[in-house]
């Protein structure tokens, strides 16, 4: 299913890769990127908050072609450099960290073309403008009326565990998105691969959940396989032991039906039946025994 | 001495230069001796090192240097090394602010504060690459910034801000030491939003049964190679180590060949 979101069979307008530090997703996201780089359909932004812009290009093969436009949103992200050079003037205007928004619109090519917006990384988006602002930005820009920008697909990764309220934001992060990839590292069954858990959820409404190990080589390519569970076989011993196997040896183990009734019949000499209602002690004194019928309480004044 | 520190890390083999080492201190275990052996390192390879030094004094690293084979007086009267040291500059602030003077550098408004000490950084930086070749940033330690009441979003940004000074300044290294205590939250995002974007982390604990008197700690190295294509089973491979903090040196070993146990 990986294969099929990355490739737009399954389409998907937001896709959000969850990983955490067990386990990077920046690779998925470059094979993604390196997918929406070869189609040549769209323009391509990509938005670089956590790394320099060098990394993304290095990475990225096609990387200067036209319709690729990468967004430097990490040098001076608050603006400090460019303030102190204005001889210490205090910065309020929006400086590249501030808004994906006003990233694309002053970008001159978003207005009449359909685009794909890859950020390679929410986290220090939602530090600078708040988890709000950053939620209603994803919002706007898939809602595609506004702004007159066409997006048609979003891909953003998230470190799940730097962001500050991560059971509040995490969960409303994947409410918006249409596919949620969470990374885990490799298990005994994935062959050293790391692993996807994907939720996709398609126009109609129908939610699609698989577990998948994916690899990606050198040229960005992502092959992926359903992750089976290797259970281990239940090496069950369940033998029946009230059966004696009668091969073991040449003795007879088992009985005939006449030594069977015998045994029901037989009285064992010191089980006695109990006919009469009440206890009853059945004392047999022995030779030694000193029996005294007299009552051992009897000197006493009560 | 410290060659084999640095050989465990990896750093001889690979160039540091342009990379974030970060140093994961957990709590109950000290990890100032990678910084040390860092910095031993770059002065034995003639480079600077600008020390940022917010947990201990100069005369701190100064004394741990003799002990490793390099003076740090020496070195910062020559000019190789320039260092910033945090407590002195607390001190001096608090009182330009009793005094109502100009001085203020670190209380006043977060973002000034951050913004003051990433200036002071980036001057003694380019002053050191004026003249040597490699520079190694190092900062020690990064969660005592969040102790002035600074909220880890500044420093975060104060970190990307030094990471920009890589490659802005070439032949920048940087190195920074994180300290984490279980249940502190700011620390514990800090430290990931360190290590995310860190291409060596190294993680140092005391060892989980207590304690010892043959091992002080393990080490665990982990190399994030983001830039390279994903191999299975290789890519965040983890090396772990154990070490024993000696007077004059730190010695390595693998897990389980205490020198007392072989």
């Amino acid at each position: 299913m990986l294969s099929n979101i990355l490739t737009r069979k399954q389409p998907s307008t937001l896709v959000c890769i969850q990983d955490s530090l067990e386990q990077s997703g920046l690779h998925l996201l470059r094979a993604f990127a390196q997918h929406a780089v070869d189609r040549k359909e769209s323009h391509v932004h990509i938005l670089c908050y956590e790394h320099p812009t060098i990394k993304m290009k290095t990475g990225l093969r096609n990387s200067s072609e036209d319709h690729v436009h990468f967004h430097d949103c990490f040098t001076d992200h608050r603006g400090w450099i460019d303030s102190q050079e204005k001889e210490n003037i205090r910065s309020d205007v929006h400086t590249k960290g501030n808004s994906i928004l006003s990233v694309l619109q002053t970008s001159p090519v978003t207005s009449t073309n359909d685009c794909i917006i890859i950020i390679d990384s929410l986290t220090p988006l939602i530090y600078n403008i708040g988890f709000t602002r950053c939620y209603r930005e994803l919002h706007s820009l898939l809602v595609k009326s506004t702004n007159g920008l066409t997006v048609s697909q979003v891909i953003c990764l998230i470190h799940e565990d730097t962001l500050p309220d991560v059971h509040v934001a995490l969960p409303q992060l994947c409410h918006l998105a249409t596919t949620t990839v969470k990374i885990g590292s490799h298990t005994q069954s994935s062959r050293g691969n790391p692993t996807a858990s994907i939720i996709h959820k398609k126009q109609g409404g129908k939610i699609l959940r698989q577990v998948e190990y994916y690899s990606i080589d050198a040229d960005n390519r992502l092959k992926s396989e359903i992750l089976t569970l290797v259970t281990p076989t239940v090496a069950g011993v369940n033998e029946d032991e009230n059966q004696l196997p009668e091969d073991l040896t040449t003795f007879k183990l088992s009985l005939g039906q006449q030594e069977k009734e015998a045994r029901s019949q037989l009285v064992l000499p010191y089980l006695r039946i109990n006919s009469e209602k009440g206890g009853k002690v059945f004392y047999q004194p022995d030779a030694a025994d000193d029996w005294d019928e007299e009552d051992p309480d009897d000197d006493l004044d009560i | 001495m410290a060659t084999s520190v640095c050989s465990a890390l990896g750093i001889d083999q690979e160039n540091s230069v342009g990379k974030l080492i970060a140093v994961e201190e957990h709590h109950s275990s000290n990890g100032n001796f990678v910084l040390n052996c860092l910095i031993a390192e770059q002065v034995h390879k003639e480079g600077s090192v600008c020390l940022v030094a917010l947990h201990n004094s100069f005369g701190h690293y100064h004394n741990v240097g003799t002990k490793l084979g390099y003076n740090l007086h020496q070195l910062q009267e020559k000019g190789c090394v320039e260092s910033i040291e945090v407590l002195k500059l607390l001190n001096e602030s608090l009182n330009a602010e009793h005094e109502n003077r100009v001085g203020n550098v670190l209380f006043g408004d977060e973002e000034n504060t951050m913004r003051n000490l990433f200036h002071l950084i980036k001057g003694k930086t380019e002053k050191l690459l004026q003249k040597r070749k490699l520079v190694s940033l190092v900062i020690d330690d990064l969660s005592n910034l969040l102790s002035l009441g600074i909220s880890v979003k500044e420093v975060l940004s104060f970190l990307q801000y030094c990471r920009t000074l890589l490659e802005s300044q070439p032949g920048l290294s940087l190195v920074v030491l994180t300290h984490i205590a279980e249940g502190d939250d700011e620390q514990q995002l800090l430290n990931a939003g360190l290590c995310h974007v860190a291409d060596v982390i190294v993680t140092v604990c005391g060892l989980k049964t207590g304690q010892s008197s043959d091992v002080s700690g393990s080490m665990k190295v982990t190399h994030r190679r983001l830039d390279q294509p994903m191999i299975a089973h290789e890519w965040n491979k983890q090396n772990l180590y154990h070490f024993k903090l000696l007077d004059r040196q730190v010695k390595i070993f693998a897990p389980g060949t205490a020198p007392c146990l072989t």
